[in-house]
Formats: structure tokens, sequence, C-alpha cells
């Protein structure tokens, strides 16, 4: 993952930390009182892993494949030589989702997507909150695939703006097969290791969705209601 | 439009009276306690070892803490590095009062809010409501409390008690007049993604909570399955997020942990639908986001429970997990606790909290101790020692007549002598036995218990005489 551009002005601080965090301090000199009937576990030799039967090692491509299906996701997967998104299956889409507006992330695969669809005759429009918000597909890529739980991961300075994945009814993500990883620890753990952060990363895992009326689950309450994925091994 | 809390001014038995009544309440818990434990158990079966990561999730959570101001002064300075504005709150007034200082340099009119139960805890809708702004909550079971006017019953899904029919009636005030809505659950989020839409583009503000902090980048991480969240933190100018100071992390490898254990424990999922990670404002070059983003680090009663044989509390991440297994949640809900956190870990949280003491200890009597919290926590809290360790307060301030009361029937019982007086006594007043809930001082103990009625002769005398 690109590291984002750095912060030109440090933000402001207010409120009296020094007194916020002496009372802390104060409060946790004494130490923290044993519990006898259910003791402490040991200290820890690292933080460990999340390990799943929902990962087959030897099959990292298929897992990703599978639990994505499992979110509801749409996933295409092609084999491709030239690293495109096939044009038959982008023209299928546009047709399935009415698509007459998109608007597109400013990575490379997203682009050339973009190119296509003004070949079928779709408006793409520069991205903004109101351009997002009237399209009726989102095209990007992803930084990352996360194969336990098929799970997409978007870098803000990568993608240049966060809306595109997020307002639009539909959402088409063009997947690079080598871009898959194992697990969350693979694109997470790696955070802090001195990096600046984008503005916003985000893991998308299925189109957005809401179980707050009966725990029925509802698909595409605020974000996408459907996510596509053109999985593209090369070829 | 705020809604009230119950704490003050009723008791829990009247609650709970009340909500074992309502037959609809029943259904509608019944329904979602099984959907949340079932989800809950099969992501967990999926992983290698759910209790070791448990156990370790517990261990590391009490080192953070042990380590919390020091965990804090990084993320602190980190935050300021990428642009963000911290403040430093002592109270629910004192975040109020930043909140709606921001709202009103910025000229907010529209306030919209992503799920956070720490906005709950300070009443903040109401704060900035009194400051001139219109407050939308965004997810769409606080949505649907908010129109009703009532407080949340489940720390993940606030409108857990009501049904589809329920929720048409509240959602139809909102449609224009003549329009009748559906029933069905994916049409009414239909509904509310195409009202919501529109106050989302109108917002100067955005408020969000924080599920976790990350100190190493100064990260803000947050987690749900609507996209409210993200659009809260994605449209409006600026962005405040709400942190109680305990939900952070130190490292990226906890966090990893942290928040694969937070979404199966949840709502049974194995990443949330959105895990957003904010790490300052936007930057130049990008085409959306907030210009300003701010978090309020929130003490409100937590720094008194710090060292406390209660300290474990702070280790909660807030999944709702131990409502969903509690004998005593799945009989009575969310509302009967009185306040904003319900469930074994409300009972816990309320009294420390709420600042109504008095109000709030009978809650540590809302649970059987059976432990089913602590077998369902993803950071192995053990709860029902914590919630002993209320009792134990509680009965320290019983008052001098109730504990000598305790006392002699103690030494009575510990004596053959003065235990068989006692039998005997009590089979001389059987006929008197059902009446003994009625002897003054003893009503509200009574109440919902029978008394046994002794048995005309004991076991001892006709073991004696040869019947057994």
């Amino acid at each position: 993952m690109e590291g984002g551009r750095a912060v030109t002005a440090p933000g402001t601080e207010t409120g009296d930390r020094t007194a916020f965090l002496a009372r802390l301090r104060e409060r946790l000199a004494g130490g923290v009182p044993e519990n006898l009937a259910h003791p402490l576990p040991p200290p820890l030799d690292g933080v460990p892993l999340v390990r799943s039967n929902r990962l087959d090692p030897s099959d990292i491509v298929g897992s990703f494949i599978r639990n994505a299906e499992a979110t509801r996701a749409v996933v295409h997967d092609r084999t491709v030589a030239d690293g495109h998104m096939p044009d038959d299956l982008l023209a299928e889409l546009v047709e399935r989702h009415v698509v007459r507006r998109a608007v597109v992330s400013r990575e490379p695969e997203a682009r050339h997507i973009g190119d296509r669809l003004q070949d079928l005759g779709v408006a793409v429009d520069p991205v903004s909150i109101a351009t997002s918000s009237r399209a009726d597909l989102g095209v990007t890529s992803a930084v990352a695939a996360i194969a336990t739980t098929g799970t997409l991961v978007q870098d803000s300075h990568v993608v240049g703006g966060r809306s595109v994945s997020l307002l639009p009814p539909v959402h088409l993500c063009v997947l690079p097969a080598d871009r898959i990883v194992p697990t969350s620890a693979e694109v997470l753990r790696g955070l802090g290791d001195g990096r600046v952060l984008p503005s916003n990363l985000v893991l998308i895992t299925g189109p957005s969705r809401s179980g707050d009326i009966e725990q029925i689950m509802a698909l595409g309450v605020h974000g996408p209601l459907v996510v596509e994925i053109a999985l593209l091994r090369a070829g | 439009m705020s809604a009230e809390f119950t704490l003050v001014g009723t008791s829990l038995r009247e609650r709970t009276t009340e909500a074992t009544r309502d037959e609809r309440l029943q259904a509608s818990l019944a329904r979602a306690i099984r959907h949340f434990a079932r989800g809950r158990e099969a992501a967990f079966a999926t992983l290698d070892d759910g209790d070791a990561l448990r156990r370790a999730a517990r261990r590391m959570r009490h080192e953070i803490l042990a380590d919390l101001p020091n965990v804090l002064e990084r993320f602190a300075d980190r935050f300021r590095a990428n642009g963000g504005h911290v403040h430093w709150a002592v109270d629910a007034t004192d975040a109020n009062a930043y909140i709606a200082e921001v709202a009103r340099r910025i000229g907010a009119r529209t306030v919209v809010k992503g799920k956070s139960m720490a906005t709950e805890e300070t009443g903040l809708n109401r704060a900035l409501e009194e400051a001139g702004c219109t407050v939308v909550e965004t997810d769409l079971g606080e949505w649907i409390i908010q129109l009703a006017q009532q407080t949340p019953s489940h720390i993940i899904a606030p409108a857990v008690h009501l049904d589809r029919y329920q929720v048409r009636d509240i959602l139809e005030t909102q449609a224009e007049p003549g329009r009748k809505l559906d029933t069905e659950p994916e049409r009414l989020a239909a509904f509310a993604r195409e009202q919501l839409r529109s106050r989302f583009l109108a917002a100067d503000l955005g408020v969000s909570g924080c599920n976790v902090a990350v100190a190493e980048t100064g990260s803000i991480v947050l987690v749900e399955n609507e996209g409210n969240g993200r659009l809260c933190t994605t449209v409006p100018r600026v962005h405040i997020a709400v942190m109680g100071m305990e939900r952070i992390v130190a490292t990226w490898d906890q966090l990893d942990l942290l928040i694969n254990l937070l979404a199966r424990a949840g709502t049974g999922q194995h990443l949330s639908t959105y895990t957003n990670i904010i790490t300052g404002a936007r930057r130049v070059d990008e085409a959306d986001g907030p210009d300003e983003v701010h978090v309020v680090i929130l003490d409100n009663g937590r720094s008194d429970v710090l060292g406390t044989e209660l300290h474990e509390i702070l280790n909660c991440i807030r999944c709702g997990a131990c409502l969903n297994v509690c004998p005593v949640y799945r009989q009575v809900g969310g509302h009967a606790y009185g306040w904003v956190y319900s469930g074994p870990v409300g009972a816990v949280l309320t009294p420390l909290l709420a600042r109504r003491e008095a109000e709030a200890a009978e809650l540590a009597n809302a649970s059987t101790l059976c432990g089913a919290c602590m077998d369902a926590c993803p950071v192995s809290i053990p709860i029902q020692d914590l919630l002993l360790s209320l009792r134990r307060r509680k009965a320290a301030d019983a008052g001098a007549a109730e504990r000598a009361g305790w006392r002699a029937w103690a030494a009575a019982w510990s004596r053959p002598l003065t235990y068989r007086a006692s039998i005997k006594a009590a089979a001389l007043g059987r006929p008197l036995s059902r009446h003994a809930a009625m002897a003054p001082g003893l009503r509200g103990w009574a109440q919902g218990r029978t008394p046994p009625t002794p048995a005309e002769r004991s076991f001892m005398q006709r073991w004696k005489a040869g019947e057994l």
C-alpha cells in the first residue's frame, strides 16, 4: 500500500491533558486488585494470529471467492491475458444494472474501465460527493483483498476519494488475483511500520446491510446494494 | 426531541414486571437473541481455538489498561500530528460543550450521527438541539428509536424490542401524507436510504463514536454494516469522534485480534461489512472526506473505576454478546435496565457511570451469576465476579437493622438447639406462613418469592418416630 500525502499543520489540543492523565496515573499507581475466582491469563508472547477453517491455504483465491460470495458479493472469476476486465462482462453489468452515469476512481485498473464505459455510452463524471450520489455505478480497484473474510481493502490516497465505493447503488471492484492475501493480519499488522497512513483505509466485506428490523438481513441501507467483483487471474 | 431514561422514577421491579408482561416484546426479544447467540457460536466455531483467543484478548486488554495514560498520550500526539484536533473531556457536560462550540463555530445546522453509545451516555443530542442544531441519527435502528422517542434496548441493535409492524408505523410518520409503507424489512430499509440520503448531503457536521483507537498511528477505527458510519465521516466537512477513554489499543497487532473478535461476538460476522480506519482529515488531492477531524477523549466516571475491583469492566468493547446469553436480559430486554447500557455489562456500568448510585445499585441483582456472560465475552471479562463485587458494596451500605437481622438468623441456625426451636416455632406458626410476606420490613424482600410452608412434623421428628 502506498502512503498518503503528508499532513501540513498539526491539530489543536484543548482540555487539560496533564490533569486528565494525572488522575489516571494516580488511580493506577496501586495496581489492579487480583481476581482470585478467575485469575488473569499469563503474559502473552506477542498477539496471537486469528486462524480459521474458512481459509484453504492451498487455494487462497478459491477461499476468497467462497467467502466473498458468502457475504453476498458477486464474484466474476476470469482469466485474462491483458490484465483488463473483459468487455463482454462490463457490457453485461452495465445492462443488468441499467447504468447511465458512473464515477471511476483514479486507480489505473478503474480508469481503463472508465474509457470502456464511455464507449458503451455511459456518462463518466469526475469524482465528488455530488457526482457519486447521482451515479448508478462506482468503479474502483483494491490495494488488497482478504481471503478468510472475502474483504476488499481500499486506500483513499490510491482511490482518490471515498464516495466512489460508498454512494452509488452498485460498486464494481476490479481485483487482480495476486492482491489477495490470506488473512486480515497481512493487511493490518503492517500499518504501524512508520508509513504515513492514508486519511481513510476501508475494509469492505460485502454490500451494505442492516439487521435492525427483526434481525432480517436487508441489503443496501446506506452504502451499495450490490458489490460486483471482477476477479482477474493472469492467463 | 430526546428520549427519557427510566432509571430515576421507576424501580427495577416495576420495569421488569412491565417487560415480562409485554408479549410483543417477549416475541421480539426471543427472535433477536436466538439470532445473535447462534451467529456468535457459528462464527467462533470456525476459529481454530476461539477460547484461547478470548483469553489472550483479556490479557492484552489488561496490559493496555495498565499503561493507559501512556497509550492515550501517544495516541493524542499522533492524532494531532495527523492534523486532527484533540479534546480531553472530564465529563459529559465538558464533551457536549466542546462539540456544541464546534457546531456553533462552523455554523452547523444539520448534524448526522453514526451509532454511538458514548453519546447516548453524554446526552449529546439534547445538548446539540439546545444549541439550535437538528440532529439526525442515521443507523437504521437508532433512527427508528429517535423517531419514536425511545432509548436503545440493545448495545448493537437499538430497536431490537420492536417488530416490523411497529417499525412500519414509526417510519410512516416520515412519509409524505397518504403514502403507505410495506412491512418488508428490505423495503423499510430502502425507505430509510431514500429519506436519509438528503440529510447526509445537507449535513455540516458528522458525529461518530469510536470502536477502537490505535495509538501507534493516531487512527480511529469504526466498524459498522450499513454504510451510515462511512457517510457520517465522509460527507460533512467536519467529523467529531467521541471516544470513551478506554476504547484504545497500542498497536495494529492488537487491533487485528480485537476487530476479529468484535465482529464475531457481536453479529456473528467474520468481519463487519465496513471496517473504517480514519487517520487525519482529507488530504489536498482527495475528492472528498472532511476538512477537519476531532476526537473527544471522554472520562465521565471511567477513571473512578481504574484500579478498583471493577477495573476489568473497562476492557469491554461493546459487542453485546453478554446480553444475548443472559437469562435475565432474555426475559426483560434492555429498557428494564433503565439507562444507556443493558444486560450484564449494563448492570455493571450503570452504577459506575450513570451518576445515580442509589437507583442504579439494585441492577446488580438483575443477574443469576451463572457466568454465561463471561463465556460469551470476546475479552473474557468475569462479569459475574464484578456483579458480586457490586452486591458486596451494596450489602456494606445496607441498614444496620437488616444486617443485625441476618446476623441473628445466622447465629440461630448455626446451633442445633436454637435451630430446632426455630423449626418448631415455624411449624406452630404454619397457618400464618402464607402471610409472612406481609410482615413489616419483609415486604420488599418477599415480593416475588413464595414463602415455603413448613411441614407439620419435621424430618427429624419423623425419623425418630420410625416413620421413615
